[in-house]
């Protein structure tokens, strides 16, 4: 596993120019760049630099050499999630570190707390995309991926707007004092509900993505 | 020690049907035609391609089940498989010393250095034959007993492939218990090495027996069509159309000497070997 990890940490060290891009873009949070943008940008861009390490294992059929060492299909398995996960929650500290600091020390505003809701990302992107590149490789997971966001979107946008309208509740009167009181609660707690089932789905997706790339490695052959 | 026991793999146009025993202290060469299995048949040893049916058992345990620790004692090389090639070779060396707990830094660098192998390049960045080279380092550079070498010589000029060779022998001398199965297209490579060897054609065994055996028990028997019809064939292997007549492959060179003394017997080395068993037709 350390093997493995050592090894996609130095894969990812060699895109130098994607590096000095992120340095760039992190002295733009500095001076006013919109913090949902910089937080969605850079925890993407850092789980997509962990899955591009499929990438070099898939052209060097390099999957095939590292399971001849003392590396189970388990274990490539697990270390892709892991370091997908910890790359991604990397890019998210950072982003919101960056972000904050340029919104609350350098240009004095309040900072967009629904910015951090991104970190979503960290989970969506490997619960999507690895077992599509163990599957099906690279080039034509792209495809898939491409696909697969697609309907996505679609399903979202679709879903969406509905359950937003569930978290407005805007049948209420406001005349009564005690209704104001009720209508904050009722738009809380419906919101907070709303929060925990999409956390729910997303951590249920990406233990079952887990398991249906174990699933799929182990009948695979190299 | 690793024994691969009537493992059947079938593709749409191809089918495998292999048995294979690897012995302490042997070097067991594995040979045939581009197609013919070599490949398959080392993945499924390396539990790579899962089989149909049989088995692989490595020291009597199925490779399947198999732990991390059991596959310090595999070293490899594979034709078609190795590090992402944008990876340097000291990256390589740090790569390797977190994988495997026998890895023997020294002796990697050393061999780098003998070789001539730059430390500082990326895999990309050098030739075929230090390529050839840093695979083979890079299979002995921890403590196994089994080396699974598929192709190891390839891309590699005689005095490379000498030393390779070298390198394999002085692998087999510190361990009586160690074992290697390779394969090759240069014969010459797997004569020199062997001590027994298998010959494969269309994804079966068509020959197993010690090098010594085969390169001087079996022999090709050059007769002309009407000689052909009269000719004692039971200790004919395979046999070839010729312009001339027939050419008869035989693993008792002997008996046709005693008993056919006209006969033209020939010695042969692998190379002709294979050409009887691939052009002709098994008996």
């Amino acid at each position: 596993m350390k093997g493995l990890i050592i090894k996609d940490l130095k894969l990812v060290f060699k895109n130098k120019v994607l590096i000095v891009l992120m340095a760039l873009f992190s002295l733009l949070g500095f001076v006013g760049m919109d913090s949902s943008f910089m937080v969605g940008y850079f925890t993407l861009f850092f789980t997509g630099l962990a899955i591009s390490t499929c990438g070099y294992d898939e052209r060097n059929n390099t999957v095939a050499y590292l399971l001849t060492m003392p590396v189970s299909r388990m274990d490539y398995v697990i270390e892709k999630y892991l370091f997908t996960t910890g790359l991604g929650f990397i890019g998210y500290a950072l982003s919101v570190a960056i972000s904050f600091i340029g919104c609350h020390f350098i240009q004095g505003d309040p900072y967009d707390i629904t910015s951090l809701s991104l970190g979503v990302f960290i989970f969506l992107i490997p619960t999507l995309m690895i077992p599509i590149n163990i599957k099906f490789g690279t080039t034509k997971g792209r495809l898939i991926t491409l696909a697969i966001s697609g309907i996505i979107a679609f399903i979202i946008g679709v879903l969406v707007p509905p359950l937003l309208m569930m978290s407005s509740v805007t049948e209420l009167t406001f005349d009564e004092e005690y209704a104001i009181t009720e209508y904050v609660v009722e738009v809380g707690l419906r919101t907070y509900l709303i929060a925990a089932g999409v956390l729910l789905t997303i951590v249920g997706a990406y233990v079952a993505s887990f398991f249906i790339s174990l699933n799929i490695i182990k009948k695979k052959n190299y | 020690m690793l024994e691969v026991k009537n493992v059947v793999k079938k593709y749409k146009n191809f089918t495998l049907n292999v048995s294979m025993e690897l012995k302490p202290g042997m070097i067991t060469g594995l040979v045939g035609a581009n197609g013919a299995g070599k490949s398959t048949t080392f993945k499924i040893m390396l539990g790579l391609v899962n089989p149909d049916s049989g088995e692989v058992l490595i020291n009597g345990e199925n490779i399947k089940a198999y732990k991390n620790s059991g596959k310090e004692d595999i070293g490899c090389v594979l034709a078609d498989s190795f590090f992402p090639d944008i990876i340097k070779v000291k990256e390589l060396k740090s790569i390797l010393k977190a994988s495997y707990k026998s890895f023997d830094g020294e002796y990697f660098v050393k061999k780098c250095e003998e070789y001539e192998i730059p430390m500082d390049k990326k895999i990309s960045e050098l030739s075929g034959g230090m390529k050839a080279k840093l695979r083979v380092v890079t299979a002995l550079s921890h403590d196994s007993k089994i080396l699974i070498l598929d192709e190891p010589t390839s891309g590699l000029d005689v005095v490379s492939r000498e030393e390779i060779l070298t390198e394999l022998r002085e692998y087999m001398e510190k361990d009586e218990e160690r074992s290697i199965v390779i394969s090759s297209h240069i014969s010459s490579d797997i004569e020199k090495i062997c001590d027994d060897i298998y010959v494969i054609n269309n994804g079966e065994i068509v020959i197993h027996d010690d090098t010594d055996t085969l390169l001087f028990e079996y022999a090709a028997l050059k007769i002309g069509d009407e000689d052909y019809e009269s000719l004692d064939k039971q200790y004919v292997i395979a046999v070839r159309k010729e312009s001339y007549g027939y050419e008869c492959l035989t693993d008792k060179k002997d008996y046709y000497l005693e008993n056919f003394p006209d006969m033209v017997i020939e010695k042969m080395n692998l190379d002709e070997l294979m050409l009887i068993l691939y052009k002709g037709e098994k008996l």
